[in-house]
């Protein structure tokens, strides 16, 4: 138990830091701009109390808004994303037993195609909610859409790649 | 109360979403100014009818005021006017004594009247104006408004000036047509308010409807270039050497209100000239 709460912590520090330091300068092909960090909360566990799930996302998205001068953007898309991610969950594994509900989606334990539509859809609701945020207006709609699906797209891969890449070993998390 | 505090408990997270959902909205319009902006604006649309209804019936009451510091401005921008001033740079002078006179030697000063009374069907039309020689009005000044010529004061009392209107048989004003540039005389003599004769243009002279007529500036009574009218009609006539115009004028003398008279800081210099000049 320790010992998750503390990789859930060194976790969010890194990412953090990451999106902080690296992620927040990328701009690639000028509107591709990963949000690395909605990875912890995707790898938050469902086990804690949703209250404290709310705090600690509000609070990780002020932290990147305090450093990407944007107070409350991604706070706001952080909370909205923590409080879908247990329906998006219960949604793509219908008809399931009620146990995998609380696993972590990580590699091991999911497969890849899950793992793929699961970030893929968080990623795009925390984005849209970002650049709509951003933009704050209803022009260029589509161009705008398109824009938002390019650039989660982007962070899904990285995502991805960063959790292959990191993927503890099953005997870890049991 | 005991089923209200386990509904608050078990559904405590839901008001903390709420909650800290709007502190964030809250940040994101405290410090962004596009969202600010855009939802200020949307408040705008929706609250501007109100205060344009308000407007509507309280506009009223700031005419008169507004009115004044109109006429006030309009006094400005006409003593700006480069025919109210003298550019003496052309003159015999030296550069010396240019220096110490002003290069510019402001001509015409204005100000400002209302109409009174005003007559525009009889035969002889006068103004009276609520201006008299306490403000400065003396005799032979002349009265323009902000879409032309009026007419010339005749007589001043202490409070109070009439003005001859330009509708009056015996009122003569030098005119020069554009883009011509001849001279001309412009009488009325006609019952008609809206327009007058522009006399004394030749024959040959090739003149369209629609040409503007102003004033010509030699009287020394008007300033130069002040809009008269414009053509609106042209007769050649067999028996006279000249043409018969008729002006369209751009004055309204039914509905004077605001006039500024016009006075020539000159006038008793060229007065005594013109004297001499009659004597010999």
């Amino acid at each position: 138990m320790n010992n998750i709460v503390l990789r859930n912590i060194f976790r969010f520090v890194i990412l953090l830091l990451i999106q902080i330091y690296v992620c927040n300068y990328v701009h690639f092909l000028g509107f591709i701009n990963p949000y690395i960090y909605v990875l912890a909360l995707l790898l938050l566990p469902l086990s804690i109390p949703k209250s404290l799930q709310y705090l600690i996302a509000f609070v990780t998205g002020l932290i990147v808004d305090i450093f990407a001068m944007t107070y409350g953007i991604h706070a706001s898309a952080s909370l909205t994303l923590i409080f879908l991610k247990p329906y998006v969950i219960s949604w793509l594994t219908v008809g399931k037993n009620r146990d995998e509900l609380t696993t972590i989606p990580i590699p091991g334990q999911k497969d890849f195609k899950w793992l793929l539509i699961y970030t893929f859809l968080m990623v795009f609701i925390h984005h849209f909610i970002v650049t709509m945020f951003e933009l704050f207006t209803f022009r260029k709609f589509w161009l705008t859409l398109i824009s938002v699906i390019g650039n989660s797209l982007f962070t899904t891969f990285i995502i991805l790649c960063v959790q292959y890449i990191f993927t503890p070993t099953k005997k870890d998390y049991k | 109360m005991n089923n209200l505090a386990q509904f608050l408990r078990k559904n405590f997270h839901y008001l903390l979403f709420v909650i800290l959902q709007i502190i964030a909205v809250i940040l994101i319009y405290n410090t962004l100014n596009y969202p600010r902006f855009v939802i200020s604006t949307f408040g705008k649309s929706v609250t501007g009818p109100f205060y344009e209804m308000r407007h509507f019936f309280t506009k009223h009451f700031n005419f008169e005021h507004e009115n004044t510091i109109l006429v006030q401005e309009n006094l400005k921008l006409l003593r700006e006017q480069e025919s109210s001033f003298i550019f003496r740079s052309d003159s015999l002078l030296t550069e010396a004594e240019l220096t110490k006179l002003n290069k510019r030697l402001r001509v015409y000063d204005y100000t400002y009247a209302n109409v009174i009374h005003n007559t525009v069907h009889k035969k002889n039309n006068y103004l009276i104006i609520d201006k008299g020689a306490s403000d400065g009005i003396t005799y032979d000044m002349a009265v323009i408004c902000s879409d032309g010529v009026v007419g010339v004061v005749n007589d001043v009392s202490e409070h109070y000036s009439s003005v001859i209107s330009l509708l009056h048989s015996d009122s003569r004003i030098s005119a020069k047509i554009y883009p011509s540039n001849q001279l001309g005389n412009i009488v009325w003599d006609e019952d008609d308010p809206e327009k007058a004769n522009l006399l004394d243009i030749s024959q040959h002279i090739n003149i369209n409807v629609g040409d503007s007529v102003f004033t010509s500036g030699y009287s020394y009574v008007f300033p130069k270039n002040i809009l008269i009218g414009t053509v609106c009609e042209k007769e050649v006539n067999s028996k006279s050497s000249f043409l018969t115009l008729k002006v369209k004028l751009s004055t309204n003398f039914s509905r004077l209100n605001t006039v500024y008279i016009v006075k020539n800081l000159y006038k008793s210099e060229l007065d005594s000239l013109k004297s001499s000049f009659k004597n010999e």
